[in-house]
C-alpha cells in the first residue's frame, strides 16, 4: 500500500521531539524512515551510506528540532538534514557515484527479503537516471503526493516536474519491457 | 505492464533498514527540565552557603577561564578557539569530521594562541586541506573588545601568511569581525557550521546578481565560495580579502571555451557576444559559457573539474522549423505555428477516448521542454488522473501518463 504522508503529523512529532520526546522521535522514524532512506540513497547512490545517513539524520533531528519552525513543510526541513548529511558524505568519501552492478549486488549478498527483478529496477532507477529525475520518482512512489506538492517541496516549476516524471517512468517502462523480452 | 512505481516502493520498504535501537543508544544526553526549586531542599543550605563562598573566593582566578575571545577558523574543516584575556587558550573544538583529523590527538589547553595556530596550519597543510588548489582560508573572530578584535585579526592574518608562505603557498584570507545576533546563531546550529560560516555566506547572498540559495552554498569550502566572490566580483560588507583564491584543481576558462565550442559545433571565429563565468549549479563549480552562433545563443555549463558539460541550451530556433524560425529572439517566434491549445485538448482528449464532459480539473500548459515548445495537459475523469504532452508544433504526442487518482467525483 502507499503511505501518503500526513504532514501535520509529522509536525506534531517535531514539536513533541524538541521537547526531548524518545516516543515521538520513535513515531517518526517509523513515519518518515523509508522515504527518507530512499531520498538518501538516491544521492548518495550507496546502500551502506544510505544507512549511515539515515541514522545520523534521527540523531541531527533530536538535537534540532527546537530549530525547527512550522512552515508546514516538515518533510522538507527533514530532507533538508538528510541532502546536508549526503553531501557531507560524498566529500568525505570522494567516491565515485556512479554505482556497477557487481557492488550493486554484492550488498544485497545476503538479504533474501528482495527479488533479483526488484535489485535491478533499484538499480536501474539509481542509474539510467538522473538525479533529479531519481528523486522525483522516489518522492512519488513512495509518498504518495501529487506532482504539485513535489515540485513545491524540490521547489520546481510543476510542469518540469511532471516531464521529468513522465520521461523518468517512460525510461523504467522500456527498461522492463525490454527485460520481459528477453 | 508492470507497475514500477509499485516495484520501486517495495524494494525499498524491504531495504529500508529498521533499528531505532541503535539510534536510541547515539541520541545526545538531554537533561529533562526541572523547576530550579526542585533542587532546593533545606539539607542544600549549608552546601549552598559554602559554594557561595567558593564562588566568590575564586572570581580571580575564573577571570583566567573566561572565555574572551572565540577564533574560528574554516578552509573546508572548521575549528573554533576559544581563548581568554590573555590569549592562552582554553578550548579548541572540531566542528565537522575534517575539523576532527586536523586536530587528532593534539591537546592545546593553556596555550597561547600563537602556538596553536601553528600547529593548526601545519595540520591543515599536512592533512592536505590546504595545497596548491585550495588556499582559501576564513578567519572569524569575536571579541568583547573591539580593538582587541581588530588587532587578533591583523596578528592572525599576518601569521597565516607567513606560515603558508613557508610551505611556498600563496595563502588567500578572508577575515572578519563577527558580532553575534541570535539568528546567525540560529542558522549556524542549524546547519552545523561555524558562525562565520554563515556570515561569508550570507554575503554572498546579498549581491544584488545572487540567485544562490543557503542550502545550496553550505556544503560548498571556503576556497569554492572565496572563487565565487572573487569571479563575480561581489563586493562584501564586512568582511577583508587578500591574496587570489586558487582555480588550480579546475581545468580553466581557455579550456572550457574549446569543450563548449566542439560541443556545440562552433568554431571560435563564427560567434558574438562571448562570456564565460564560474559558478556554483546543480552540486558542482561549472563554467557557465554563453555565446551567439547564427542568430542561435548558446547556454552551456562544463563542469569546472573535469569539463564534462552538463548542460546545453539552444535558442533563438527550432531544429523542425528552421525557415520560419530562424531569429535569436524567441520572444519573435510566431504562436500562429502551434497548433492552439483546443487543437491539442482535442488531440489530448481524443487519445485516451474520453469525451469533454466527463473530464474535470483540466489544465493545459505552454512549456519549453528543451528540444521544443509542448502543450502539457493535467485532467481527471472517472478516478484516473491523466497527464499528455504534446508537440506545440506537430500535435504529436509526446508522453502520454494515466494513474488512479485519489478523487471522488
Amino acid at each position: 500500500m502507499r503511505q501518503v504522508y500526513d504532514q501535520s503529523s509529522i509536525d506534531k512529532y517535531l514539536f513533541a521531539i524538541s521537547e526531548n520526546d524518545v516516543n515521538a522521535l520513535k513515531d517518526l522514524y517509523k513515519a518518515t524512515k523509508n522515504v527518507l532512506f530512499a531520498y538518501a540513497l538516491s544521492i548518495v547512490n550507496n546502500r551502506q551510506d544510505a544507512e549511515d545517513v539515515l541514522h545520523d539524520t534521527y540523531i541531527q533531528v533530536y538535537a534540532k528540532a527546537k530549530n525547527y519552525t512550522s512552515a508546514n513543510k516538515p518533510l522538507a526541513w527533514l530532507m533538508t538534514i538528510v541532502k546536508n548529511l549526503c553531501l557531507q558524505k560524498l566529500r568525505t568519501n570522494k567516491q565515485n557515484i556512479n554505482l556497477d552492478y557487481v557492488t550493486w549486488e554484492k550488498e544485497f549478498a545476503f538479504d533474501n527479503r528482495i527479488a533479483e527483478e526488484e535489485k535491478r529496477l533499484l538499480y536501474e532507477c539509481l542509474n539510467t537516471l538522473n538525479q533529479e529525475e531519481r528523486q522525483i520518482v522516489i518522492m512519488h512512489a513512495l509518498t504518495g503526493y501529487k506532482h504539485k506538492e513535489i515540485a513545491l517541496i524540490f521547489d520546481l516549476p510543476v510542469s518540469t516536474v511532471l516531464s521529468k516524471y513522465n520521461r523518468a517512468i517512460k525510461k523504467l517502462n522500456e527498461y522492463v519491457e525490454k527485460e520481459e523480452l528477453k | 505492464m508492470k507497475d514500477v512505481e509499485k516495484i520501486i516502493r517495495d524494494s525499498i520498504n524491504k531495504i529500508t533498514p529498521d533499528d531505532f535501537n541503535a539510534i536510541i543508544a547515539d541520541l545526545p544526553e538531554k537533561e529533562p527540565k526541572k523547576k530550579w526549586y526542585s533542587y532546593f531542599k533545606p539539607t542544600y543550605a549549608l552546601s549552598l552557603a559554602l559554594c557561595l563562598l567558593m564562588i566568590f573566593s575564586l572570581i580571580g582566578y575564573s577571570n583566567n577561564n573566561k572565555v574572551f575571545s572565540t577564533i574560528s577558523l574554516d578552509v573546508n574543516p572548521s575549528i573554533v578557539i576559544k581563548a581568554n584575556n590573555k590569549d592562552k587558550v582554553l578550548s579548541v573544538e572540531a566542528f565537522n569530521e575534517d575539523a576532527e583529523k586536523v586536530l587528532g590527538d593534539m591537546d592545546f589547553k593553556g596555550s597561547s594562541i600563537d602556538v596553536t595556530l601553528n600547529a593548526l596550519i601545519g595540520s591543515l597543510l599536512r592533512n592536505g586541506y590546504l595545497n596548491e588548489n585550495a588556499n582559501s582560508i576564513l578567519i572569524s573572530i569575536e571579541s568583547n573588545n573591539q580593538e582587541k578584535s581588530k588587532m587578533l585579526e591583523t596578528q592572525i592574518v599576518e601569521e597565516i601568511n607567513d606560515l603558508l608562505s613557508g610551505d611556498n603557498l600563496q595563502a588567500a584570507t578572508l577575515s572578519q569581525l563577527l558580532v553575534s545576533d541570535d539568528q546567525t546563531k540560529e542558522l549556524a546550529e542549524k546547519y552545523g557550521i561555524t558562525k562565520g560560516k554563515v556570515k561569508l555566506i550570507e554575503e554572498i547572498l546579498a549581491d544584488v546578481n545572487n540567485i544562490h540559495s543557503f542550502d545550496e552554498l553550505v556544503p560548498l569550502t571556503i576556497n569554492e565560495l572565496n572563487l565565487i566572490l572573487q569571479k563575480k566580483q561581489i563586493v562584501t560588507n564586512n568582511i577583508s580579502s587578500s591574496g587570489e583564491a586558487s582555480d588550480k584543481a579546475y581545468i580553466g576558462e581557455e579550456k572550457a571555451k574549446q569543450i563548449a565550442f566542439n560541443q556545440a559545433g562552433v568554431s571560435g571565429d563564427s560567434i558574438s557576444a562571448y562570456e564565460c563565468e564560474l559558478d556554483y549549479e546543480n552540486n558542482c563549480m561549472v563554467y557557465e559559457i554563453e555565446f551567439v552562433c547564427d542568430g542561435i545563443k548558446h547556454e552551456l555549463d562544463i563542469q569546472a573539474a573535469d569539463g564534462t558539460v552538463c548542460l546545453h541550451e539552444k535558442e533563438g530556433h527550432y531544429d523542425n522549423h528552421e525557415d520560419n524560425y530562424n531569429h535569436p529572439d524567441s520572444s519573435s517566434i510566431n504562436k500562429k505555428d502551434y497548433i492552439g491549445y483546443d487543437k491539442a485538448k482535442q488531440i489530448a482528449l481524443n487519445s485516451v477516448d474520453i469525451y469533454q464532459e466527463q473530464i474535470h480539473d483540466y489544465e493545459c500548459e505552454l512549456d519549453d521542454d528543451k528540444q521544443t515548445m509542448v502543450y502539457e495537459i493535467e485532467f481527471k475523469a472517472n478516478n484516473i488522473e491523466y497527464e499528455i504532452i504534446i508537440d506545440a508544433f506537430t500535435g504529436d504526442i509526446i508522453t502520454s501518463h494515466q494513474e488512479k487518482g485519489h478523487d471522488h467525483h
